[in-house]
């Protein structure tokens, strides 16, 4: 359904060009959840909003294609790309605090995707919700309110985002996202601004919504636990970079980049036997002075001259299972 | 290692063989030379705002023609030939090439004039910052530190002058006390040393949880020295920016209350009253009004400059954009 | 909730009013010489019995603290007490200059805020464009500008040199309007007099852009600069992700966030405008309340330039008292 290819966002800034996202490739199938893993920083986000043509000022998507449903994003005109946003592709972000806005009734931003995208002119909508818009807009509203497990919904519509909970306003800001059915959902850490077990709700609410609708969800997160869990197939990045990639069981069971190992050991767990975390020592890169090479290489246990020399490729190991890095067995992609 | 080691033993020992009036004051020199490497850095960034550079230029020149006023001027600003009554400008028909910018409705020397009001303004603008600053400085710093009745009773005067329009205020002063330099300096600080009470007063009440303060109280320096030499240094460039800022709107103020004829006296040339008492002869001699108005305005414009410059270099905190 | 807070703010501000009338009344007793003498001024010859009947008239042969409480109680009839050059009630005096003292604050306001907020938001959305800064350096003039002297800039301007607008009062006398409420502009409208419909706007022009370039230049700065901190919130991004246009982000989203501030400051503007009318009043000879002050200074009009003073820092208050209230109703956040 959606098909990234050497995807390239790069930033201007003073103290040099910061490429934000690197060559990016990656794929999601339809009804797919793929785990975006990466520490803060990474480029993790900013290849979501390069999928919605969304980065931010300085920044730029300087090459590579974005194919959605078999068309290239990064080829439509603004207006086509609008249509999509909130429609077919939509987003949740990751402090929900600060996303929606507080001059504004919860209902009514609820309902604002579905009056841009004049959803509920729709055929399917209309034999569901009847054709007075305004009473059908509400009444969808009201059930994505339910939807997604926001109680009392009569009375929370016209609630400002300031009175609900940091639990209810994610909640409020899926609702938005889910309000136009859309195909692809980008999630951006949705659960990191929030407390662990409301995290656990929002994260079983994202499994639902896929499990019963077929959205595809790309499920940016800083913790691999939470990829492990819900996640059918993993990716880590690195710098901008796409370090590994492969089915969850495949990364966590046999990483193969050292990088995916030092994240793994870093977990702590609590079955098994007794191990020792293991931070990964060093920082992360700057990125606005990176040199070319492998960026892990300062910080890598395996580290060799060549990994300094040249941009490393992708490595095919086995069908599904990439990884770049020089150390690994397998062909190049 | 073992080097590092000797010599953190050696500046422990020769720390605590001082008197806690010597070590204060070896503390307080590397806290000088720590602020004097900040006025190094100072004059670095001021280099990259041009415009607040050549702000400060401004003002300095026009602090250096207010003082030298006597030794600058062309003719006599006080009295005036007859037959100079509104001489034009000497680029226009029937100027004069001495009198370079003509000459008033008493056929005294504008330009002559205008030095000499730069000595109002400049004096008064500097006098009544210096005042306000000092005055609600030390009453903020107090207020906030001990709190209590002292803070209360300030506090709410300091309310209650907020409740009057600047101008108003100042003018009602000004027709209690009739016209007068020092009178107008009482008007203008009367309401003014509260923004920098406000301003003193919220920044000593946040500076006070913070751990050097603590640290100061708990190797027991007294109230004063706490308040002098650990609180004052941490809010000094707040107000300095303010200062600057309100500089230009106290000159603003000092010249508006001079054109409604309650400044510092008809005697003494200040831009206001040449303001006008020009309007008058707009008509035909538009330059008694405007050109005062006009070294008035780029003084103003360059405090402005230079206090928005010194705003994004001292205390960013309170930028605007 | 709401209701309770603009409550509190309206029993704060009671208090705050009674001290600024005793402030005013102990600095106009407590200036140095006989109050008698300091209103009589340059008219100097009055004869001593005269001069009893003055002080019996003001009170002045009574205990301080009496003469507060007469004030006080005055005050609250809305008494100002009698002009001494005019012989009339001050209030009545205040009232019958006061419509085109609003009139000319509300032109200053309207043509103030036409201009101000418009730059503002298309300086913030083009940052760092050529209007953005040519309007910015603008903004940097007009905090730093005399209005006095800009008045007079834009009378020879307008006035002397190119005859487009009148430089000097409200209305010719030949017009001949009927007033009824004393706006010119409401009065010529009611009565279908157009030609001074129109000749009232132009009056009006010059003064109520040198009394709202100040506030159209603070406006305008601080429009953008919120606009500017408004642009960079994550809900901007949400809105754009939703599919909205540029223009709807901008105007529907981020503009109802950047008046928050933008509406504060307009009412706290008021004040500038008190202060500034007296200057503006007098350039352009506008009859307003400034006028009658400046003109009572001269005259050494004591009791109406006291009752003038408390009637400028009562509507400041009330101003501020005002803003307080907006601001509860533009920010959501204030109903908890």
């Amino acid at each position: 359904m959606l098909e990234i290819k050497n995807l390239s966002t790069h930033f201007p800034t003073e103290r040099g060009l910061v490429k934000a996202v690197n060559n990016v490739s990656l794929s999601l199938a339809k009804g797919e959840i793929l785990g975006l893993v990466g520490e803060s920083g990474c480029g993790k986000s900013m290849t979501l909003l390069s999928i919605l043509r969304l980065v931010p000022f300085p920044g730029k998507i300087v090459g590579g294609e974005v194919t959605f449903r078999g068309c290239n994003l990064l080829e439509k005109k603004p207006a086509e790309m609008r249509t999509l946003r909130g429609q077919d592709i939509a987003m949740v972000f990751q402090d929900p605090m600060t996303t929606l806005n507080p001059v504004f009734r919860v209902g009514e931003q609820i309902g604002e995707s579905l009056r841009i995208h004049g959803a509920m002119g729709k055929e399917s909508f209309r034999r569901k919700y009847g054709e007075n818009r305004k009473i059908a807009e509400r009444k969808r509203v009201l059930e994505l309110m339910r939807e997604v497990g926001i109680p009392s919904a009569e009375e929370r519509y016209l609630e400002y985002p300031h009175q609900f909970s940091g639990g209810m306003q994610q909640r409020a800001l899926i609702a938005i996202a889910l309000s136009c059915n859309p195909k692809l959902l980008l999630a951006d850490e949705p659960t990191t601004a929030l407390d662990v077990t409301i995290q656990a709700q929002i994260l079983s609410l994202l499994e639902q919504i896929n499990k019963e609708h077929g959205t595809g969800i790309i499920l940016v997160t800083h913790d691999l636990g939470v990829a492990a869990e819900f996640c059918q197939r993993i990716a880590v990045m690195y710098a901008g970079s796409l370090v590994e990639i492969g089915p969850t069981d495949v990364v966590i069971e046999d990483p193969q980049h050292p990088y995916t190992i030092g994240l793994l050991r870093s977990i702590p767990k609590i079955t098994g036997k007794k191990e020792k975390i293991k931070p990964i020592f060093g920082n992360v890169p700057d990125l606005a002075g990176l040199a070319g090479g492998c960026p892990f290489a300062p910080r890598c246990d395996f580290v060799e001259d060549a990994c300094y020399s040249r941009d490393i490729p992708m490595r095919q190991i086995t069908d599904n299972h990439q990884v770049r890095c020089l150390n690994s067995q397998g062909q190049n992609v | 290692m073992k080097v590092n080691e000797t010599s953190v033993h050696f500046a422990q020992a020769s720390t605590s063989d001082r008197s806690p009036l010597q070590q204060h004051l070896y503390l307080l020199g590397i806290k000088l030379r720590l602020q004097r490497q900040n006025m190094g850095n100072f004059f670095q960034q001021l280099k990259r705002h041009p415009t607040a550079l050549l702000g400060a230029i401004v003002v300095i020149l026009y602090i250096l023609m207010a003082i030298f006023a006597p030794l600058l001027v062309p003719h006599d600003p006080f009295t005036g030939i007859l037959g100079n009554r509104i001489l034009p400008p000497k680029w226009y028909e029937g100027g004069k090439p001495e009198y370079v910018l003509g000459c008033d409705e008493l056929g005294r020397d504008l330009l002559s004039r205008i030095i000499y009001g730069a000595r109002v303004s400049i004096s008064v603008g500097l006098i009544s910052v210096a005042v306000s600053t000092v005055i609600g400085v030390t009453t903020g710093i107090a207020a906030g530190y001990y709190r209590g009745w002292f803070d209360e009773i300030f506090s709410r005067f300091a309310d209650l002058l907020l409740a009057f329009p600047f101008l108003i205020f100042a003018l009602g002063v000004m027709v209690a006390t009739g016209p007068g330099f020092w009178n107008l300096i009482f008007a203008l600080c009367f309401k003014g040393w509260v923004e920098f009470f406000r301003l003193a007063r919220g920044e000593t009440l946040s500076e006070k949880t913070k751990e050097y303060v603590e640290a100061a109280k708990a190797s027991g320096q007294g109230h004063l020295t706490i308040m002098l030499s650990e609180i004052m240094p941490n809010i000094i460039h707040s107000v300095i920016v303010l200062g600057t800022l309100r500089m230009g709107s106290l000159i603003i103020t000092e010249a508006s209350l001079s054109f409604l004829g309650l400044g510092v006296g008809t005697r003494i040339p200040a831009w206001g009253s040449m303001i006008s008492s020009g309007r008058q002869y707009m008509m035909n001699a538009w330059w008694i009004s405007t050109l005062p108005g006009m070294a008035l305005l780029l003084l103003v414009l360059s405090i402005n400059l230079l206090g928005e410059g010194l705003r994004d270099i001292l205390d960013p905190r309170l930028k605007i954009d | 909730m709401r209701l309770a807070r603009i409550l509190e703010r309206i029993l704060v501000a009671i208090p705050v009013m009674l001290g600024v009338a005793i402030v005013v009344f102990f600095f106009m007793r407590l200036s140095p010489g006989d109050p008698v003498d300091l209103m009589m001024g340059e008219a100097g010859s009055v004869s001593p019995r005269e001069m009893e009947a003055l002080a019996r008239e003001f009170r002045l042969d009574e205990p301080l603290h009496m003469q507060l409480y007469h004030f006080l109680t005055d005050l609250l009839r809305g008494d100002l007490g009698n002009s001494f050059v005019k012989r009339k009630p001050v209030a009545r005096l205040v009232r019958e200059h006061l419509p085109a003292t609003i009139e000319l604050a509300f032109g200053a306001l309207i043509i103030s805020l036409v201009i101000a907020i418009p730059i503002g938001i298309i300086s913030a959305v083009k940052q760092h464009s050529i209007l953005d800064r040519v309007s910015m350096a603008g903004a940097f003039l007009g905090i730093s500008m005399p209005a006095f002297w800009m008045g007079i800039v834009l009378i020879l301007v307008f006035s002397v040199f190119w005859h487009v607008f009148p430089s000097h009062g409200r209305l010719p006398f030949a017009v001949g309007l009927k007033t009824i409420t004393g706006f010119y502009t409401i009065d010529s409208i009611l009565t279908g007099n157009w030609s001074a419909l129109a000749s009232t706007l132009k009056h009006l022009f010059l003064p109520s852009l040198t009394l709202g370039a100040g506030t159209a230049a603070t406006v305008a700065r601080m429009t953008r600069s919120s606009m500017l901190e408004v642009l960079r919130q994550d809900y901007i991004v949400l809105a754009r992700a939703k599919g909205l246009t540029e223009y709807a982000v901008v105007v529907k989203h981020a503009l109802r966030n950047a008046l928050i501030p933008t509406v504060t400051i307009v009412a706290l503007q008021i004040g500038t405008f008190l202060g500034g009318n007296m200057i503006v009043e007098t350039v352009f000879g506008w009859p307003g309340l400034g006028r009658l002050v400046v003109d009572a200074i001269q005259r050494r009009d004591f009791p109406l330039v006291q009752g003038a003073v408390i009637v400028y820092a009562l509507t400041f208050v009330a101003a501020n008292l005002l803003a307080d209230i907006i601001y509860t109703f533009v920010n959501p956040k204030i109903e908890l």
